[in-house]
């Protein structure tokens, strides 16, 4: 294979790959659009992306091999330049750049562990976004001046488009498969061209069947959904597989195997609610955590005042099945022992989380907490407007009208934000019904603000809806709100009299409910969900001896459905680790055999062209398939090389000598004589190309097996 | 007879008397049968007289012998009229190219006017004295050999002349084993006079004749067209090969191809005549390389 072009062309033509390169890549990154909000992520990584092209593409006028290390390193300093602005010295990265980046990617790796997508993200991130897709910019166009350009790039493409799919579980769209599935014939075509062959017509296929598999792959690929894990992280930590606690509360709630996460014995007779995460931030489309203030001290700290009644209640916890990094505690703790591995405390929301590779599985742990008994009184007289609250008071400005009209006339009347939270949340229990379908069947499922209206109207879901809504009206209130995620009580099992009483959690108590913060008492529950505990009221003055709050709350003498328990025991254990084997499987498979099938391609149309030779009556197919196999192996035929000459190189190489003059021998004949009077004879030719493959290096044979090099023109 | 077998024993024939040197040997003698004329230039004393006496030997045919002197007249190789007082006419004395197997002995000594003369026969086949054309016997064929030296008294070979051989080939110093073979052989008397023919000349013409016939297909016509082309466009070269030089290069292939007992032309045929065929031909541009250096190269470009 000669490259015939004059040098200008050439260079016309590295060029021209140059572009096709970036624009490609940015098709990719458009496969990233669901995992963040906005397109000022995009923006930072292209403007990254495009000096990167231009500087690698001017160098390369002036000297090939220089091209892709300026290209890296301008990358690198527009990274440093963009990310961490301050840490250079006339432009040039000191020491503190390198710990800056370093520090920004210890963030993201957070944010990637603990958020779902979609977020809108932090520079950290887009800092990770941008150096790996720098990373394939560069790659790709020093790829792409190789002669195995082809299948490499196929490789590294189809990764950057699966990538999405396996973090986020939902396959990019059509139009990324088609623009990087164009690219990429672009430069198959384009190397076509250089050497002044036109595409055979197995090539045309591929081409053809590529570019309907890129349009037909989105629209059939399979429907992946999370793991099942309740609070769901699962060995491996990707991003969006956190603690998805608001998405993946729905779907864990409508799963029909139902398995027992963990039991605790507490000394409080109602059972406790167990808060794993706090949403403290809202986008307008969900729920997040936001970076919090993390201390490793195993104790907490709340602020009550010295007139509130205060009890301390003792609470064991074992966990059964749960592996999450965050530790099911009663609300507020101010002591967790017993725990192994590394953990640390999230002061602004009262939760332990874990580090590193610690998780929750088999963990054994007794949490001190305080059971807060306020009258109904020093709950009014309380006010809402702390400092530091602002966080909790933010709305996006998109909030529907009708949530905000709603949440005025359901209060009106009442006086203190205490009022006014009872209010909206007995509105909700009383007036609204639980449900884990309709929102689905009705399509408004999630706690954005996109749904809310609906669900006001409907009038039907369940506790992501409830918590959202009254957390939001309660913002629209100017009252600080937000979001607990973790296990309702559960179900009683028994009661002594020296331990408490031991309750049951499954699966299915998964639970979200409002946090709304009183002065003098703290944040306090208040659970909108009906059905679900009986909801926050402070006892009156004048009936002192009925008090009730959250943390005591017991759970409805009417079984609602979210704590039916489907299943003995023992059965739903086993079903659901089955369950959830499965089911990451399902979720990683796709992209595995996406994968798998890309990767098996090129070796599959070469068997599939080896036996179509082998199968014809011609020794010209059979000798077109001896020169592919020497392609393949790295022997690469020369035009100007005559049958004989080329057979002498291939004994050379391991070839049987007698079979292969044989197949020469037909071949002269076929081509040069005036009638072909040698007889062919398949088996000696499959003897050549059998010698020839078995005397190659196996390290060279695997190559030619998974990328034959003769499928490229 | 069967051409293969009598080819065969042509080259046993006249290898008997050089040693080592297959390869010129068979060349000689596809040059023979593609009715062409063999050059042969190398420095004196490694057997291009030899070998020419020993492939004329070989075949019972006629063989003349001139050597090429500064005094040569072109009369006496083609021939003269004499007056004959007894029939009171111009009587024609042939000369000395009147054979089937003309052995040219450093034909680069004689005055260009000689060595047209003789040349005007190879391509004509026939000699024009005093406005009587004479043909020349069939199969015939020019031997010519030269010293590539400037040495004193020579003319260099015109482009026009050089075209008219089909090929030209060197012998190159023998190896050492058979320089000892040739040393034990010249003890006993001149091998080349004890040679006994192999095969009339009848028996040449018929073979002639069946190179002839031997197939050619259109993928290597155009190959070799296609080389032709290249030389002409080659930028390293002055002159390129003629037609002429195309027209025999596929005599010289149907040839080779018979003397391997093959009934058509291969490209490889092709790619082993290049080198014998062209470069004798070809005018370099000053300060490029060799002729064989830019035939070389365009057979590694042109695609067969």
């Amino acid at each position: 294979m000669t490259d015939l072009r004059s040098p200008a062309a050439a260079r016309r033509d590295d060029l021209v790959d140059s572009c096709v390169v970036l624009v490609a890549t940015i098709v990719l990154l458009g496969g990233f659009a669901g995992l963040f909000e906005g397109v000022r992520w995009a923006l930072d990584v292209v403007s990254v992306l495009v000096p990167v092209t231009v500087v690698a593409a001017a160098v390369r006028l002036w000297s090939p091999t220089w091209a892709t290390p300026f290209g890296a390193l301008t990358a690198v300093l527009l990274v440093v330049w963009v990310f961490v602005p301050g840490t250079t010295v006339l432009g040039v990265p000191t020491r503190g750049s390198w710990r800056g980046l370093l520090e920004l990617s210890e963030d993201a790796r957070r944010v990637i562990v603990e958020e779902v997508a979609p977020i809108t993200p932090p520079d950290s991130v887009v800092l990770v976004v941008t150096v790996a897709f720098v990373v394939v910019l560069v790659l790709a166009d020093a790829v792409a001046r190789q002669a195995w350009r082809v299948p490499l790039l196929g490789l590294l493409w189809a990764t950057m488009l699966v990538v999405p799919s396996v973090i986020a579980m939902e396959i990019a769209p059509w139009w990324v498969f088609a623009g990087s599935a164009a690219a990429w014939l672009w430069l198959w075509w384009s190397d076509t061209r250089h050497v002044g062959v036109v595409p055979t017509g197995a090539a045309v296929l591929t081409a053809g069947g590529a570019v309907v598999a890129a349009l037909a792959l989105p629209l059939v690929g399979p429907e992946v959904r999370p793991t099942s894990s309740s609070l769901g992280v699962t060995e491996t930590t990707v991003f969006g597989r956190g603690i998805n606690p608001m998405i993946d509360l729905g779907r864990n709630l409508r799963r029909s195997d139902v398995r027992q996460v963990l039991t605790y014995t507490t000394e409080s007779t109602e059972g406790v609610y167990l808060k794993a995460a706090t949403l403290r931030q809202f986008t307008g489309r969900t729920w997040a955590p936001s970076p919090m203030l993390m201390s490793a001290d195993s104790e907490g700290v709340e602020q009550v005042a010295d007139d509130i009644e205060v009890e301390t209640i003792r609470t064991t916890v074992r966990i059964d099945d749960l592996r999450s990094s965050y530790l099911p505690i009663p609300y507020p703790a101010t002591r967790v022992e017993g725990l192994t591995g590394d953990w640390e405390w999230l002061i602004d929301g009262g939760t332990v989380r874990a580090t590193g590779r610690t998780t929750t599985r088999d963990q054994d742990y007794v949490v001190q907490s305080l059971d807060r008994r306020p009258t109904a009184e020093q709950a009014r007289r309380s006010r809402t407007s702390g400092r530091g609250l602002d966080a909790y008071r933010n709305l996006p400005a998109s909030v529907p009208e009708v949530v905000v009209s709603t949440a005025r006339r359901v209060t009106a009347g009442a006086t203190t934000d205490y009022d006014r939270m009872l209010r909206l949340q007995d509105w909700l229990r009383s007036e609204f019904t639980y449900s884990v379908e309709a929102p689905v069947e009705g399509g408004y499922d999630g706690n954005g603000l996109d749904v809310m209206a609906e669900f006001l109207s409907e009038r039907a879901g369940y506790c992501v809806h409830f918590a959202s809504t009254l957390a939001v009206m309660g913002r629209v209130l100017d009252v600080p709100t937000r979001i607990a995620v973790g296990y309702a009580p559960g179900t009683r099992l028994r009661t002594s009299a020296r331990d408490g009483s031991t309750f049951r959690v499954d699966s299915d108590d998964l639970h979200a409910w409002t946090e709304v913060h009183l002065q003098d008492i703290g944040w306090v529950p208040f659970d909108a969900t009906p059905g679900i505990g009986t909801g926050t009221e402070f006892a009156e003055e004048e009936r002192p001896d009925a008090p009730q709050d959250a943390e005591s709350a017991a759970p409805a003498p009417d079984e609602p459905s979210e704590q039916s328990t489907l299943t003995p025991e023992d059965d739903a254990a086993t079903t659901a680790q089955d369950a959830e084997s499965s089911s990451t499987w399902r979720s990683v498979l796709p992209a595995v055999v996406l994968i798998g099938l890309l990767g098996a391609a090129p070796g599959g149309l070469r068997v599939l062209r080896r036996r179509r030779r082998w199968g014809s009556a011609s020794s010209e197919a059979w000798w077109r398939e001896v020169g592919d196999t020497a392609r393949d192996l790295g022997i690469e035929p020369d035009p100007v090389e005559t049958p004989r000459r080329f057979a002498a190189r291939l004994v050379e190489h391991g070839a049987d000598p007698a079979a292969l003059d044989r197949l020469v021998l037909e071949v002269e004949h076929g081509r040069y004589a005036r009638t072909a009077v040698v007889e062919p004879r398949v088996d000696e030719a499959r003897r050549v190309v059998d010698t020839l493959s078995a005397t190659a290096p196996r390290r060279v044979r695997w190559l030619a097996r998974i990328m034959p090099r003769s499928l490229l023109p | 007879m069967d051409f293969a077998a009598a080819a065969q024993s042509v080259l046993e024939n006249v290898g008997r008397v050089i040693d080592g040197k297959q390869a010129a040997i068979e060349t000689a003698l596809v040059v023979a049968l593609a009715e062409g004329h063999l050059l042969i230039e190398d420095v004196p004393g490694v057997g291009k007289t030899a070998l020419a006496r020993a492939l004329a030997r070989s075949v019972d045919c006629s063989v003349r012998r001139i050597q090429f002197t500064p005094d040569l007249l072109p009369s006496d190789v083609t021939g003269v009229s004499v007056f004959d007082q007894s029939t009171a006419g111009f009587e024609f004395k042939p000369g000395a190219v009147f054979a089937n197997i003309v052995v040219a002995d450093e034909i680069n000594r004689a005055s260009p006017k000689t060595q047209s003369a003789l040349l005007e026969a190879m391509e004509e086949r026939q000699v024009s004295v005093d406005g009587t054309t004479y043909p020349l016997p069939a199969p015939f064929m020019v031997v010519a050999t030269q010293n590539p030296f400037e040495m004193e008294g020579t003319y260099v070979l015109p482009e026009a002349q050089r075209d008219r051989f089909t090929a030209r080939i060197s012998l190159g110093y023998p190896d050492l084993a058979a320089e000892l073979e040739m040393v034990r052989d010249r003890d006993l008397g001149d091998p080349a006079s004890r040679l006994e023919p192999v095969i009339g000349a009848d028996d040449l013409q018929q073979m002639i004749e069946h190179a002839r016939g031997v197939h050619v297909a259109d993928s290597v016509e155009r190959y070799v067209v296609e080389l032709a082309r290249a030389t002409r466009e080659s930028p390293d070269l002055r002159l390129g090969a003629s037609p002429r030089a195309t027209l025999q290069l596929i005599r010289a292939a149907k040839s080779l191809a018979a003397v391997r007992d093959r009934e058509f032309v291969l490209p490889d045929d092709v790619v082993e005549l290049v080198p014998v065929v062209f470069p004798h031909r070809l005018v370099t541009l000053r300060g490029g390389g060799s002729a064989d250096e830019v035939v070389a190269e365009i057979l590694r470009r042109v695609p067969v």
